[in-house]
């Protein structure tokens, strides 16, 4: 059986956090695990994201759910000299992939988050190979895949003529209402495509995951000039890619 | 994971082809002449606030050459001149007030608290720092010290990012390496046939900037280009012919 471990940055969440923490839980719990933990893989932690300065995030998780893994950050941060990346101690995969392994015994995933929103330029794409070189060593099936995962998906969203005008005009979010399914948006894969329908008209869009914006939950949107549903799907798949959100495994 | 950019001779063909259509015009020109030359003058107060200023005004606002942005940027004197906004009582509502009374322009009441802010933290005791920041790129114009110049102001100012971070210092003349990347360079750089698939709404992560940077910086150096060059005859494809020497602003 495969083991399914989660890259995640944080970026946009730090004055959110308990609206992240409720989405995760609620995605990750429609799929039949535990709330998940996360694994801090920052070098240091003094940082402007208020919700996830020194030990506020967990705090806010407890400690079941939370570990600073140091040891897997980016030397680069603290010395500005050399390579753009320098794992710190690149033998804590093993400890990392020790950790997920024996939660998944228990059903509860892990998450490894740094700040940088994509991981296409993060250090935890070094370390997700990290993790899948001990994992092939072992002979253990893993991927590691950026949050939520998935493949990317075709929803339908109804938007007031107001919305629908707006994200036309080219509004970088579409707001969810009230009423908003987590446990579906919140797990929405990156480069999904929403058919956005308003009074007759409908458009489409590339989207992420639900985010928490301001007071309201609202889904990402990737400006594209794409034409047509079959364009908006190439142009996804090619976003994916670039930004480093595909699955890798072993 | 490390990307590796690997630059094809033909790629370098294409750049110096695309160069050549803009090789006259005023606005690759003036760049040229502005930020290839062998001396800059030091920047004193009253040209960074200025510049500041403007940078923060073409935020999410069109600044093309016909634009309220640059009609205001050109008015002589400078209504939000560094001395002028000094003598104010409350520098928040004068910014505003004087943005409004000008007309057509977005975003005043953030521009107002983005101008109250900055102008606090430089008279607070950050003119200093700043200015030995700008001075360091008289006599050490790298890739690194530029990089570090662009962190400094994006860490320290409000309403600069990455993007304007840059955008700042390239008005200042004090760049070559390091441009503001907007959605007319990710535009163009897709079109051009960039390995990975660009977003420009993904530029606001710091970590993702520099990993686009890096890449136009390899396209440049392969081709033996300055960035601040091609960035000017890329702004230049979009705009036309517009920029004429009574409006050009950047």
């Amino acid at each position: 059986m495969t083991t399914t471990i989660f890259t995640f940055g944080y970026y946009g969440w730090g004055s959110c956090t308990p609206q992240l923490v409720e989405a995760v839980d609620a995605v990750e719990m429609s799929r039949g695990f535990e709330p998940p933990i996360f694994v801090d893989i920052r070098i240091r932690r003094n940082v402007r994201a208020t919700g996830f300065v020194g030990n506020a995030f967990e705090k806010l998780l407890g400690p079941d759910r939370h570990r600073w893994m140091k040891s897997l950050g980016n030397r680069f941060i603290q010395t500005r000299t050399g390579p753009d990346i320098q794992i710190a101690e690149p033998s804590s995969a093993d400890t990392l992939l020790d950790l997920a392994l024996e939660s998944a015994g228990h059903k509860q995933r892990f998450l490894f988050f740094c700040s940088c929103q994509w991981p296409i330029a993060c250090h935890r794409c070094t370390v997700a190979e990290l993790v899948l070189q001990a994992a092939k060593r072992r002979g253990e099936s893993v991927e590691i895949v950026e949050w939520p995962g998935g493949k990317p998906k075709q929803i339908d969203l109804d938007v007031t003529p107001k919305v629908f005008t707006s994200v036309r005009n080219g509004r970088k979010t579409v707001p969810l209402g009230e009423m908003t399914d987590l446990a579906q948006l919140g797990g929405l894969p990156w480069g999904s495509i929403a058919t956005v329908h308003s009074t007759g008209d409908k458009l489409y869009r590339i989207v992420g995951p639900a985010s928490w914006q301001t007071d309201k939950w609202s889904l990402p949107v990737f400006p594209t000039d794409a034409e047509g549903l079959a364009e908006y799907e190439t142009e996804a798949a090619r976003l994916r890619r670039g930004l480093g959100l595909e699955a890798a495994s072993v | 994971m490390k990307h590796t950019w690997t630059i094809e001779p033909t790629d370098c063909k294409k750049v110096k082809a695309f160069l050549d259509l803009f090789r006259d015009n005023l606005f690759v020109r003036q760049r040229i002449e502005r930020n290839l030359r062998d001396e800059t003058p030091v920047v004193e107060k009253a040209a960074f606030w200025q510049q500041m200023v403007a940078c923060l005004l073409t935020t999410q606002q069109r600044s093309g050459p016909t634009s309220a942005v640059t009609r205001f940027i050109r008015t002589t004197p400078f209504l939000l001149a560094y001395k002028t906004c000094l003598a104010q009582p409350n520098v928040e509502k004068f910014a505003k007030d004087t943005l409004t009374k000008f007309g057509g322009l977005r975003r005043t009441n953030r521009l107002a608290s983005e101008i109250a802010n900055n102008l606090t933290v430089l008279e607070e005791g950050l003119w200093r720092r700043t200015l030995d920041t700008l001075a360091t790129l008289l006599t050490h114009q790298t890739v690194k010290a530029e990089r570090d110049a662009a962190d400094f102001i994006d860490e320290n100012f409000a309403g600069f990012g990455p993007k304007q971070a840059r955008n700042l210092l390239q008005s200042l003349s004090l760049t070559r390496y390091e441009i503001p990347i907007d959605s007319r360079i990710t535009k163009w750089l897709n079109e051009f046939g960039f390995p990975v698939r660009l977003s420009a709404s993904a530029l606001a992560d710091t970590n993702y900037y520099c990993f686009v940077m890096d890449g136009f910086q390899a396209l440049c150096q392969a081709s033996g280009v300055a960035p601040c060059v091609l960035d000017a005859a890329i702004f230049a494809s979009f705009d036309g012919n517009g920029w004429t020497e009574e409006n050009i602003v950047w």
